[in-house]
């Protein structure tokens, strides 16, 4: 089920304009579906993210 | 003697002091801040005091290296003890650092002449440099458009032949995109390999600090100085530094070169597209070899890192978010949205971004690095918030991003060189590295810069 941004963006007491919050949404619905997609490549299993920082070429 | 290299040379001969070449770029950055608008911050004082003292060291015997009494300049966001460093924001307009960023410490320790801060976009975070602050940095090639950004100051101050290398730092293309729209060399160091302590942060994972230069060697010099590790920051690297500056005789012969075969050179220019597939030819005539390849995702890629960067930019700047109205309207419009974010799919970005990093591994057992256009598109017009790349509408910031800002998540080092002027306006080409590896892709550059297939156009500012 598709995020309703505008909600969230207005739960977050941004201050916005109901037409910033309506880009918003738009932008943020766009990026939604975009990474719905790539998700569906992760797994249920315990490879974890490396952040805060990467750790690029295997070590620092 | 538009180099470091040269002018170095000249000023041991003796036919050119540190006080004379500080003078020209003083000269020349303040006959131009009207109509270009490149600094924020001129320190003549400062700087002619400090090329004096370089011009006696020489005479003492004392040589600090080829940045000795060398003008440059360093964008507004690394702190400088003593000089005002606002980020391009609001917030800092006022904020004189009791330090020196790392990047400073080292240039000044190697004998560099600080001239002046460069403008860039409000807090680095975008790519049009069209700062509500401090004004709009022009493009010296047509000041009617962007220099691009966010190091659009830096970028503009090397392609005028104010300075001879500029700082810039890179969380989404920051420091190759500049470079790309003014014309200039840019490089983007491996995560880690250059410190950023120091550095008004936008971004806890992403932010890169590299030099602006207008030869591929004068880049290299600069990494000479200012790769290694630092303890004050956490994610700078312990790995060995080498010589970056690639000889006078550069051979690539053998080197296995990726030219993508999928999305890098999907909906570009024409143009761009010509002279990038020209300066493939020009390697594959140097004796490297071309190897077709597909890349992974890389418009996913770009959708993971806009979800990291608005969640860590506004995590990162959210002590001042209740000063909502010292933003710049696309700030703080950029800061909402990653406010919006959940938990949950910064995480999941997090692990794609993983996933990815071992995907483009798998791509560099294959080839020594990759080669691609920069960006899609020549310089927008200031003001121009769409632009029509091959036929197609898209976002200004989205089009100028969309070939460098997946390799800020790798973390991978990326060169941006000239290559060629359509309409007055310069094109440019990408080198992509593994990580660590600088010296392949800098190898690289300078022979195709040695070649006449690359290099600076030489802007008639």
């Amino acid at each position: 089920m598709a995020t309703d941004w505008k909600m969230i963006a207005e739960s977050r007491r941004l201050e916005a304009t109901p037409t910033q919050m309506e880009t918003y949404a738009s932008i943020l619905g766009a990026l939604e579906l975009q990474m719905s997609e790539l998700k569906q490549g992760l797994a249920y299993d315990a490879e974890p993210a490396t952040f805060p920082q990467p750790v690029v070429g295997g070590e620092q | 003697m538009n180099s470091i290299v040269t002018a170095a040379a000249a000023l041991r001969r003796g036919e050119v002091s540190a006080v004379e070449l500080c003078r020209r770029a003083l000269a020349s950055a303040e006959s131009l801040q009207e109509s270009l608008n490149l600094f924020v911050t001129l320190v003549g004082e400062r700087a002619l005091e400090q090329a004096a003292r370089m011009d006696r060291e020489l005479g003492e015997g004392i040589d600090r290296g080829p940045l000795h009494g060398i003008p440059i300049a360093l964008k507004d966001v690394f702190e400088t003890k003593g000089v005002l460093t606002t980020c391009g924001s609001r917030l800092f307009a006022a904020h004189v650092p009791l330090r020196d960023s790392a990047v400073a410490e080292r240039l000044n320790a190697a004998g560099a002449v600080l001239i002046g801060k460069t403008g860039m976009h409000e807090l680095a975070y975008g790519v049009t440099c069209s700062n509500p602050h401090f004004g709009q940095v022009r493009n010296p090639w047509n000041r009617e458009h962007i220099p691009g950004g966010s190091s659009g100051g830096s970028g503009g101050a090397v392609a005028a032949d104010v300075v001879f290398m500029a700082m810039g730092s890179d969380t989404g293309g920051s420091i190759r995109i500049p470079a790309a729209f003014c014309g200039t060399v840019g490089l983007k160091p491996t995560f880690g390999r250059v410190s950023r302590y120091g550095v008004m942060p936008l971004d806890f994972s992403l932010d890169h600090m590299g030099p602006l230069a207008r030869t591929v060697r004068d880049a290299a010099i600069v990494l000479n100085i200012l790769a290694g590790h630092d303890e004050r920051d956490h994610t700078s690297s312990m790995r060995p530094v080498e010589d970056y500056v690639p000889g006078q005789e550069v051979s690539v012969s053998g080197l296995r070169i990726g030219i993508p075969i999928n999305f890098y050179f999907d909906r570009i220019e024409a143009g761009i597209e010509a002279n990038v597939r020209r300066v493939a030819d020009s390697a594959a005539a140097l004796g490297a070899e071309l190897i077709p390849i597909t890349v992974p995702d890389v418009a996913g890629l770009n959708a993971v890192g806009r979800v990291i960067l608005m969640a860590e930019a506004s995590a990162c700047l959210e002590p001042y978010l209740a000063r909502r109205q010292e933003f710049g309207a696309d700030v703080i419009a950029l800061l909402d949205q990653g406010r919006c974010l959940p938990a949950t799919e910064y995480v999941q970005a997090q692990r794609l971004r993983r996933q990815f990093q071992l995907a483009f591994a798998k791509v560099f057992e294959n080839v020594d690095c990759l080669l691609t256009p920069t960006t899609p598109n020549l310089a927008s017009q200031v003001g121009q918030t769409v632009v029509e790349v091959a036929g197609e509408k898209e976002d200004a910031r989205l089009a100028a991003t969309r070939l460098v800002r997946g390799i800020n998540l790798l973390g991978l080092p990326a060169l941006a060189i000239p290559c060629g002027l359509m309409g007055g306006l310069p094109a440019s080409v990408q080198l992509i590295g593994r990580a660590f590896e600088e010296a392949t892709i800098l190898r690289l550059g300078a022979a195709l810069e040695d070649s006449g297939a690359v290099g600076y156009p030489g802007c008639p500012v």
